[in-house]
């Protein structure tokens, strides 16, 4: 698979390599994502939405911290929609968990309905990230927290292995200077970044 | 997808209300449908469970 292909299917993965593509990002980035969501405090009874939620381990993970809570999963991949809900059966019967065929520009719910949104190794792929940032803001509660978690930033250790996944067009990969000042246009106050320059692993933590 | 979804669920496109039509559901969820939005005239399919709120022009 070429690199082009794999932007592609990482961006929306589809059919039989899709489902392999998520469930490979269910296993290789656990790792990744429990230190992400190690940056957070999480109340019991919080309402959170993962967007570009792909094979659902991530909202599995919310979940086991949101007892008292509600965990929502959207993507814009019915792959990855049907797999995430696969994943969090016993959840989704329970109504714990709530599984949505939902790309990031229009998310389907009211203002000001979540605690936490989070977002693991999907914005290098949203389609204008300003806007789609600002449309996250929107669904969160007034001081809700928006927390990033990716495994590709723009940095000089990793530029030579990084450049070619942004050169063939497609997916974005950006810098901590990037973060804040797209965070700042969407209207998010207080960003605070974690970086680890020798995984290139990068949390950003936003208020609205 | 549960009934209750109804409480929470919104409109992509202009964020109001949408009405809700059961074309197959079980004891536990609703399997087909669609929902409704009067304001914007446009359905949003129920598939297997699982509401596609995918706007039309990104519809497989």
């Amino acid at each position: 698979m070429d690199i082009e292909e794999v932007v592609r299917i990482h961006a929306n993965p589809s059919g039989e390599d899709g489902r392999n593509v998520g469930l490979e990002m269910n296993e290789h980035h656990y790792e990744l994502w429990k230190w992400g969501i190690g940056h957070i405090s999480i109340g019991q009874d919080s309402w959170i939405l993962d967007v570009g939620c792909g094979g659902g381990r991530a909202v599995s993970i919310l979940a086991d911290l949101v007892k008292a809570g509600k965990v929502y999963g959207v993507d814009h991949s019915s792959e990855m929609v049907g797999l995430a809900t696969e994943l969090n059966r016993d959840a989704v019967d329970s109504e714990h968990v709530t599984i949505i065929h939902s790309p990031v520009s229009e998310l389907p719910f009211p203002d000001d309905m979540f605690d936490i949104v989070t977002a693991f190794e999907t914005c290098y792929f949203w389609p204008d990230i300003v806007e789609d940032l600002k449309e996250v803001r929107r669904v969160l509660k007034d001081d809700g927290t928006l927390l990033i978690v990716n495994e590709m930033y723009e940095h000089s250790n990793f530029g030579e292995r990084n450049s070619p996944f942004t050169d063939v067009g497609g997916m974005n990969i950006f810098s901590p200077q990037d973060y804040g000042d797209m965070l700042e246009s969407a209207g998010f106050s207080s960003v605070e970044i974690d970086e680890v320059p020798e995984n290139n692993w990068i949390t950003v933590i936003a208020k609205k | 997808m549960k009934k209750d979804l109804m409480d929470i669920l919104a409109c992509p496109i202009c964020k109001g209300d949408l009405v809700l039509n059961i074309s197959k559901e079980d004891e536990k969820e609703i399997i087909s449908g669609t929902l409704y939005c009067s304001k914007c005239n446009e359905y949003f399919p129920i598939e297997d469970g699982i509401p596609n709120m995918l706007p039309p022009e990104l519809r497989e």
